[in-house]
C-alpha cells in the first residue's frame, strides 16, 4: 500500500505500462484498450469502478465514454450517457478549472453539495476521485469506491494523470483523424456531384486519392492511368503548355492555382481547359490535400464569366491569406474546418450547376445558379421554407436524407409559381461539423418542358385519331344501319297493307305497324348521331345561355320528376351572355351533362337535386352542371372523355365523348371538376362577339 | 310501273314489297348497268345513289334524258352531300334514307299522281 503521499514503485510501473499500451494502440483498437488499462489500474488500487468521461462543450454535457468494473459490482455507464454538465455544477466546477475532486467519505459530504451527495449515493459510491486532463477540460478519469470507503490520495491522483494524458492523447488523436476523413469524404462527394472534372491529392502520401470520372472525357486517357501516376494528366498536355504547369504543380502545395492551358485529344484534337486547386488545411496550418477542378473551355468565350472567375479566384487568394495570418494555436481547428467552407463555396461560385447546402430545415447556402433558377435573391432563399422551394413532398424527402442520399428530378420552384427542373442529386454530409444535406443539380428544365410538350402532342394527336375513328365508325355503323332499317320499315308498312286487305285481325296488324314504327325511330337516332360526325358547317346561330339551359331543362323536366329531382337553375344576368353556335348541338352536351347528373343521383337518398348555373368569365360563358351524388372515382375521372367508356351497364360510353367534341368543335372546352361534395362538369364556351341589338 | 334499282338485295325486295302493296307494279334491277341493257320504258324511276360500277347520279348525268322522260326519286343515306349533284342531274325529290312508307307514297302521289296508279 502507498505511503500516501508517492508511488511506490510496482504502481509506477503498472501505471506506465498501463499508459503506455494506449498510446501504442492501434486507433481502431483504442476502446478496448483503454477499457483494458482502466481495468489494470483499478485492480493494482483495488477500486470498484474505473472509468473516463468526455466533455462536449458546444452540447453543454458530458458522458461516460469507457468503464470498468470489479466483479460483482453494477455497471453506471448505460445511465451516464450525454448527462447536461449543469446538473453535477458542483463536481465539475473544479475539474473545469483543472483541479482534481476527490470525495474520501461521500457520507459526510459539505452539506453545501447535498445534491452531489445524493447523486453519488444513489450509484452506491461510499469514495470518489476524479482526474481533469486537457486544457480546456476535454475529460477526466477516476474511481469508484462502493464495497469499503478509501482513501483516495496524491499517489491515486498521479496514476489517474499518467493514464487520463495518455488516453487524451490517443483519443484527440483519433478524433482528429475521423473529422480528416469526414472532410475527405465531404469534399470527394462535392467535386463527383460537379460537373466539372475534379480531384483531391493526399499531400501527406503523395498520392491521388480521387478523381472524377469525366477526367477520361476531358483529357483522352484512362482514370486507372491516373490513379497510377498522379501527373500522368500531363502527358495529354500541348508540349507548349507543359513546363508552366510543372512550375504551377509545385505552387499548389502553398497556395490556391489557376491557369489555362490546351489539351490534345488521341485524335488530335485541341482542347481549351481551366484548373483551379485549392490547398486544404489540417489543423496545424499544414496543407494535407489540394482539391482541384478542370473545366472545359474550348468553346468559352471571354466575357463578363470569365472575369467574374477570376475576380473569384483573387478573392478566395485573399481569404486563404487572412486565414494564414491568423495563425494562432486556439484557431487550428476553426481554421481547418472554414477551409473546407471557403473551397466548398469556391469551387460551388464556379460551376454552372446548382448548388445548394440545407442545414436544420433551410438552405443556408445557394451559389449563384441555383439563386437564379429561384428567381430570389440569398436572402430571401434563406427565408424560405424547404416547402417554398421544392414543394411539400420533396421537403420531406431532403429532410430525411441524413444517412442515404437520392438521385432525381427535384422541381425548383420561384415565387411566381413557375419551376425549374433540376437532374439533381442529394447527399447528406457533415458540413463546419454539422449535418447537412448538399444538393448539386443540373436545370433541365428545357428538355423537361420539350419532353412534356411532345408527351402532350402526341396524346393529343393520338386522342384526335381515336375520335376520328370514332366518327368514322358512327358514319360507317350509320351507312350499314340504314339498309336493313329501310327494308324493316318497308317490309313492315307492306305487310301490314297486305294484311289489312286480306282482312286479317286488326290486333296483328296494329303489332306490325309498331314494329314499323320502332324501326323509322331507330332511324332517326341513326340520323341524329350521323349529324354530329358529318362534316358539314356547323350551324352558326347567336343564342343565348339561358334560354338553351332552360329549353334543354324543359326536355330533362319529366325525368325529373320521375326521379323526384329537384333542378336548381342559378342564372345570373350573365347568363342571358349571347354566343355562337349549334343550338342542337349544344343541347346535346346539356341533355348529357342532366342525364348523366339525373343518373348518378338515382341512388342517392332524398333529397336529390342537379344545379346548373350560367356565368360569363372573361371572353367565356360558364355553364356548370353539378350535383352531390357518389364522386367518381379516380380512374374513370381519368378516362372519362374517352369514347366507349362508361361506367354505367347499359352506357354506350359515347355521350361525354360527344359532348366534349362537340364542345371542341365550338372553340370550347369541357372539363371535370370535383369540388366535394359536389361533382361539377363544367362547359365553357366563348361568348358571341358583342353585336348591335336590333 | 315503277322500276326500283339497288344494290343491295333486302332494299330492293322490301321497297317492291311496300310498292306493291301500295299498288304499284314494280320491276328491280340490282345495278345501274342491269337496267340500262333492259329496253323499258318506266313511268317513275326509284333508285340507290350508292351502287358499285354506277352510281345513281352518274346513271342520270350519263343519259340526261333520262330523268326528263321520266320522273326519278332518288334513295340515299348522304342525302345532303349528294343534293346539289342528284338535283342538276334532275333527280325530281331525294328520299333519305331510311325513309317512311308516307314519304315514299306521297312523292309518288306528286310525281305521277292518283291516276298514276294501276290499281
Amino acid at each position: 500500500m502507498p505511503d500516501g503521499t508517492s508511488m511506490t514503485e510496482p504502481w509506477f510501473s503498472t501505471a506506465l505500462r498501463a499508459a503506455e499500451a494506449v498510446a501504442q494502440a492501434p486507433l481502431d483498437a483504442l476502446d478496448a484498450a483503454i477499457e483494458a488499462a482502466l481495468g489494470e489500474v483499478g485492480r493494482l488500487v483495488g477500486a470498484d469502478r474505473a472509468y473516463r468521461f468526455e466533455f462536449d462543450h458546444a452540447d453543454g454535457v458530458l458522458w461516460n465514454s469507457h468503464e470498468w468494473c470489479a466483479p460483482g459490482v453494477a455497471p453506471q455507464i448505460d445511465m451516464l450517457q450525454r448527462a447536461p454538465i449543469g446538473d453535477y455544477a458542483g463536481m465539475v466546477e473544479p475539474l473545469l478549472e483543472g483541479r482534481s475532486f476527490v470525495v474520501p467519505d461521500v457520507e459526510r459530504m459539505d452539506p453545501a453539495h447535498a445534491v452531489e451527495q445524493a447523486v453519488l449515493a444513489a450509484q452506491g459510491i461510499r469514495s470518489v476521485i476524479f482526474v481533469p486532463s486537457g486544457t480546456p477540460t476535454h475529460q477526466f478519469v477516476g474511481f469508484d469506491a462502493v464495497e469499503a470507503r478509501t482513501d483516495w490520495g496524491e499517489p491515486h491522483e498521479r496514476l489517474l494523470q499518467v493514464l487520463g494524458t495518455a488516453i487524451l492523447a490517443r483519443t484527440v488523436d483519433r478524433d482528429r483523424l475521423r473529422r480528416a476523413e469526414r472532410e475527405r469524404g465531404d469534399m470527394r462527394m462535392i467535386l463527383e456531384a460537379l460537373p466539372d472534372a475534379g480531384y483531391l491529392i493526399d499531400l501527406r502520401e503523395g498520392r491521388l486519392r480521387f478523381a472524377s470520372q469525366q477526367y477520361e472525357a476531358l483529357y483522352g486517357r484512362p482514370l486507372a492511368g491516373l490513379y497510377a501516376d498522379s501527373m500522368d494528366w500531363i502527358h495529354a498536355v500541348h508540349p507548349e503548355d507543359r513546363a508552366r504547369l510543372l512550375d504551377d504543380t509545385d505552387r499548389r502545395h502553398d497556395e490556391p492555382v489557376e491557369n489555362q492551358y490546351r489539351v490534345v485529344l488521341p485524335d488530335g484534337t485541341l482542347r481549351r481547359v481551366w484548373h483551379c486547386s485549392v490547398p486544404v488545411r489540417d489543423d496545424l496550418g499544414h496543407a494535407s490535400l489540394v482539391a482541384g477542378i478542370v473545366r472545359d473551355i474550348t468553346h468559352f468565350v471571354p466575357d463578363d464569366a470569365a472575369n467574374a472567375a477570376i475576380d473569384a479566384a483573387h478573392e478566395l487568394r485573399g481569404t486563404v491569406g487572412r486565414l494564414l495570418a491568423q495563425n494562432s494555436e486556439l484557431r487550428a481547428v476553426k481554421r481547418a474546418l472554414e477551409s473546407t467552407a471557403t473551397l466548398f463555396q469556391s469551387l460551388a461560385e464556379r460551376t454552372e450547376a446548382a448548388v445548394l447546402m440545407v442545414r436544420e430545415g433551410r438552405v443556408t447556402y445557394a451559389n449563384r445558379t441555383a439563386l437564379r433558377l429561384t428567381g430570389r435573391a440569398a436572402e430571401e432563399v434563406a427565408d424560405a421554407t424547404l416547402g417554398d422551394l421544392f414543394g411539400a413532398r420533396e421537403a420531406v424527402r431532403i429532410t430525411r436524407t441524413v444517412h442515404l442520399g437520392f438521385r432525381g428530378e427535384l422541381s425548383l420552384r420561384r415565387p411566381d409559381g413557375r419551376a425549374a427542373t433540376l437532374d439533381a442529386s442529394v447527399q447528406p454530409l457533415s458540413y463546419d461539423g454539422e449535418p447537412a444535406v448538399l444538393i448539386v443539380g443540373v436545370d433541365v428544365s428545357e428538355r423537361v418542358s420539350e419532353e412534356r410538350r411532345v408527351a402532350s402532342e402526341l396524346e393529343e394527336m393520338s386522342r384526335l385519331a381515336r375520335g376520328n375513328l370514332v366518327a368514322q365508325l358512327y358514319a360507317g355503323l350509320a351507312h350499314e344501319l340504314n339498309q336493313p332499317l329501310t327494308s324493316i320499315i318497308a317490309y313492315g308498312f307492306g305487310a301490314a297493307r297486305k294484311l289489312r286487305a286480306a282482312g286479317v285481325n286488326e290486333e296483328m296488324i296494329e303489332i306490325v305497324d309498331r314494329m314499323s314504327s320502332e324501326a323509322e325511330r331507330a332511324g332517326e337516332i341513326v340520323r341524329q348521331l350521323r349529324a354530329l360526325f358529318e362534316r358539314r358547317e356547323t350551324e352558326n346561330r347567336a343564342l343565348c345561355a339561358r334560354e338553351l339551359i332552360e329549353r334543354t331543362a324543359g326536355l330533362m323536366s319529366l325525368d325529373f320528376e320521375r326521379h323526384g329531382i329537384d333542378l336548381r337553375l342559378r342564372l345570373s344576368a350573365a347568363g342571358h351572355v349571347r354566343l355562337t353556335g349549334d343550338a342542337a348541338q349544344l343541347e346535346v352536351i346539356l341533355l348529357n351533362l342532366m342525364r348523366n347528373a339525373a343518373e348518378a343521383l338515382e341512388p342517392a337518398p332524398a333529397p336529390r337535386w342537379i344545379r346548373v348555373s350560367a356565368r360569363a368569365e372573361g371572353a367565356d360563358v360558364v355553364i356548370e352542371v353539378a350535383d352531390p351524388g357518389r364522386p367518381i372515382p379516380p380512374e374513370a375521372k381519368r378516362r372519362l372523355f374517352e369514347s366507349f367508356f362508361t361506367t354505367r351497364s347499359g352506357g354506350t360510353g359515347t355521350g361525354l365523348y360527344l359532348s366534349r367534341r362537340i364542345a371542341e368543335s365550338h372553340g370550347g372546352q369541357l372539363e371535370y371538376v370535383d369540388e366535394p361534395p359536389l361533382k361539377i362538369f363544367r362547359l365553357r364556351l366563348p361568348r358571341a362577339p358583342a353585336v348591335e341589338v336590333a | 310501273m315503277i322500276v326500283v334499282i339497288d344494290d343491295e338485295p333486302a332494299v330492293r325486295e322490301s321497297v317492291s314489297f311496300l310498292l306493291d302493296a301500295l299498288g304499284f307494279t314494280v320491276r328491280t334491277y340490282p345495278s345501274a348497268l342491269a337496267f340500262l341493257a333492259d329496253p323499258i320504258e318506266p313511268e317513275v324511276l326509284l333508285i340507290d345513289h350508292a351502287m358499285p360500277g354506277m352510281t345513281g347520279v352518274e346513271l342520270l348525268q350519263k343519259h340526261p334524258d333520262l330523268p326528263r322522260r321520266v320522273p326519278t326519286l332518288l334513295m340515299s343515306a348522304y342525302s345532303e352531300e349528294i343534293r346539289d349533284a342528284a338535283t342538276k342531274a334532275g333527280v325530281r325529290q331525294i328520299l333519305e334514307k331510311p325513309f317512311s312508307p308516307d314519304r315514299l307514297a306521297r312523292a309518288l302521289q306528286v310525281l305521277i299522281g292518283p291516276d298514276g296508279r294501276k290499281r
